[in-house]
């Protein structure tokens, strides 16, 4: 007997509402009677068929798409970065091919926010959680498509308060920048005598001082650019005024050191602070 | 692959609506993660970041008896027995300030508070109950009506869901008692004329509006099922609000450090119940359901949960495009002939005529469904040919409500003439069968009013 699409669709959800009452009806808590301890697996049989049952209905083509509420905002939350993507490169080309024609105002195209309206169906695995459910065939949308959802996802810049925390989260290193805490640094410097200390007086604006956690312990960064073993690291601790070699000034690197990469480090961004605290002066 | 819901047994609702608004937390922190651009070579802190801005469910719900149980699914389809209620729920989940996320204090306690019709005294006291209603009345057993303060009409009912030969009607106007039936058992027309009036007054303006009464919900013995309907939706609505306050989901910090806090908003169920005189719901034709429209609207202050709660006659209606399809199907060529031919004076001139120009001032009121087919009755009122006049139809009609526009065939044959002439509001009228509508409409608000503490 010859059995169309329609015909096995109608049958297969037939049978998956059949196999559901029964489940329901043997998993209801409130049902007289309890099912005998060696028919405990059938439920779950049963429910195994029920599932199997709801694949066929799809392979037969009446629901096209099923998804857990987050996954299918998800997608959409991809789609939007996608496209957005795609309209960063467009905006660049634009801003090129408009490059040296003044009366054309330069822009940038963003997608703000995105809303949507979409007639769904509902359904629950079962004990878990829910799936919206698009169906393809025209009978099955129109009497199952009734429950209604509108959204927007917007692209929004954070709220102050959530950058202050995630910078607060971040790991990074801190530099001392104020004029005043400087002077402080500096006077504890000269003060203490300690290793080397005139090579960091005289080279104030270009040494990196970094605190350590306890805030009153700094350590101190200095690198020259005439030599490669003229590289240094101090502790300078406020409290006991002690300033002491970490990594000595004009120690020789050992066979196999190469302290290059971190001298042009440590001496690009000094000649930065320089730059910034001579500008603030 | 998933087993579709339903039909679920009605007291899973608020775990299903919680597991529903559960959901969106969780997306959030899917969209944040998205934003993040895990791809980049090194952190970037994002410039922007994807917000799920709001989410609105317009939730359609059948609910079914099933045995003794009260069971909902979400297709019609699905329904394991005949459907008795539609129910609509509608509520919005969108960003909201810690402090209006927060959940609410206590899970098990709303404050209800009902709408009661304007034309409904509240509470009356035993003595006022027994000054203006028939021999027995009390509070328990009467409403008393003030049907305006045009007419100065008072009707007090007592037993309505006993009917038209059970109930005790007594009407008083300027305080002096009025006959209410004639000798041959004829209605008089003025305490129902004004009782009309104050319907359409009613239902013309927003009937959850209005002044309210506490309702105490919880302290009734044998809980109706529209009660415990009600009940479950509320809790539906604390549940959310519950699962959404207290969202703590295991993230890293700085997706953490950036996720919004949701609440609830906008909770509105509408439900259209069917039920039987003794205000339960109605499974059959059989029972010859009396349809009440119940809204109930939910919201959270400081904590707590309040809920304002509404009822109304969906099956009366003074306007918008049903009415009109009634009023069309009356003016159609074969009825006004029909209505000619029942030699009650009407010429189809005149009967269209009065359709045509009066038809603002028609109403329309189901008195009887069937399966396929309606009972209704129709009041038009207006002046011709110089004088006041009133005709009120009662036929049989096909309703395709939901059809866009709303469909009406009448059952041609069906159509009959209950009222035609003046209507003097101190002259006799009205059977039994027009009488039977107001008083079970009186029934269902006295139900209600039952509830009240």
């Amino acid at each position: 007997m010859a059995v169309n699409k329609e015909q096995a669709l109608r049958k297969a959800e037939a049978l998956e509402s059949a196999v559901s009452a029964m489940v329901e009806y043997l998993a209801d808590p409130q049902r007289p009677g309890q099912i005998p301890e060696d028919h405990r697996g059938l439920v779950e049989r049963l429910m195994a068929i029920e599932n199997e049952l709801a694949g066929l209905s799809e392979l037969l083509g009446a629901r096209v798409k099923e998804s857990e509420i987050s996954t299918f905002f998800a997608s959409i939350g991809t789609s939007v970065v996608a496209a957005q993507q795609s309209l960063d490169r467009e905006s660049r080309e634009y801003l090129k091919s408009i490059g040296g024609q003044d009366h054309i105002l330069p822009t940038v195209f963003r997608i703000p926010k995105v809303s949507a309206q979409i007639k769904c169906g509902l359904e629950q695995r079962r004990g878990k959680g829910f799936n919206i459910v698009l169906f393809s065939q025209r009978e099955e949308a129109v009497t199952r498509h009734q429950q209604t959802l509108h959204f927007d996802i917007a692209a929004v810049p954070p709220s102050p308060e959530s950058l202050e925390k995630i910078l607060g989260l971040l790991p990074r290193v801190e530099m001392v920048l104020s004029p005043g805490m400087r002077d402080r640094v500096f006077g504890a410097v000269a003060a203490s005598g300690g290793y080397r200390w005139k090579v960091l007086w005289d080279n104030r604006d270009r040494v990196l001082v970094c605190p350590t956690e306890s805030r009153e312990c700094y350590l101190l960064l200095f690198a020259h650019p005439d030599e490669v073993k003229h590289v240094g690291l101090w502790h300078l601790d406020l409290q006991s005024g002690s300033l002491a070699p970490v990594y000595k000034y004009d120690r020789r690197p050992d066979e196999g050191e190469d302290l290059e990469p971190l001298r042009n480090q440590i001496f690009s961004l000094a000649k930065k602070q320089s730059d910034y605290l001579s500008g603030i002066r | 692959m998933n087993a579709e819901v339903g039909p679920l047994r009605l007291d899973t609702l608020p775990k299903t609506v919680e597991e529903l608004a559960g959901q969106v937390p969780r997306t959030a922190v899917q969209l944040l993660r998205i934003s993040m651009n895990p791809q980049a070579p090194a952190f970037q802190v994002p410039g922007e970041v994807l917000v799920l801005g709001e989410l609105r469910f317009r939730w359609r719900l059948y609910l079914a008896k099933k045995g003794e149980r009260v069971v909902f699914f979400f297709f019609r389809k699905q329904a394991p027995v005949r459907v008795v209620l539609d129910t609509d729920i509608t509520f919005a989940i969108r960003p909201a300030p810690r402090t209006e996320a927060a959940p609410p204090a206590r899970l098990d306690r709303v404050d209800f508070r009902v709408v009661l019709p304007p034309f409904v005294t509240a509470q009356p006291s035993e003595r006022k109950v027994k000054e203006l209603g028939p021999p027995g009345a009390n509070p328990q057993n009467t409403v008393v009506l003030a049907l305006g303060p045009g007419t100065g009409d008072v009707l007090a009912v007592k037993d309505p869901e006993k009917g038209a030969h059970g109930a005790q009607l007594r009407c008083t106007h300027a305080g002096t008692e009025v006959i209410l039936r004639g000798a041959d058992g004829k209605w008089r027309l003025g305490p129902f004329l004004s009782f009309i009036e104050a319907i359409r007054s009613w239902v013309g303006r927003d009937f959850e509006d209005g002044e309210t009464v506490p309702l105490d919900l919880y302290g009734q013995d044998g809980v109706s099922e529209p009660r415990r309907i009600l009940n479950l939706l509320a809790l539906s609505y604390v549940r959310a609000c519950h699962v959404l306050g207290t969202a703590r989901l295991e993230v890293p910090p700085i997706l953490g450090s950036l996720m919004t806090d949701y609440g609830v908003s906008g909770y509105r169920a509408r439900i259209l119940l069917r039920l039987k005189a003794d205000g339960m719901l109605a499974s059959e034709d059989r029972d010859d359901p009396f349809q009440l429209m119940m809204t109930a609207r939910l919201w959270t202050t400081d904590g707590r949960v309040e809920a304002k709660v509404a009822v109304g006659p969906p099956d009366f209606i003074v306007s918008g495009p049903l009415h009109g399809a009634f009023l069309d199907a009356l003016a159609d060529g074969d009825v006004l002939h029909d209505l000619e031919e029942q030699n009650v004076g009407l010429s189809q001139a005149q009967t269209g005529c009065l359709l045509r120009r009066h038809r603002d001032k028609a109403s329309v009121f189901r008195v009887k469904r069937e399966q396929t087919r309606d009972t209704d009755i129709v009041v038009l009122q207006g002046v011709w040919e110089g004088r006041h006049r009133m005709l009120v139809l009662r036929g049989a009609f096909e309703v395709y409500a939901k059809e866009d526009p709303p469909r009406v065939v009448p059952k041609r044959g069906s159509i009959g003439v209950l009222f035609h002439g003046d209507p003097n509001p101190d002259s006799f009228g009205f059977d039994d069968g027009f009488v039977t509508y107001f008083l079970r409409l009186i029934a269902a608000v006295k139900d209600w009013v039952g509830v009240l503490g």
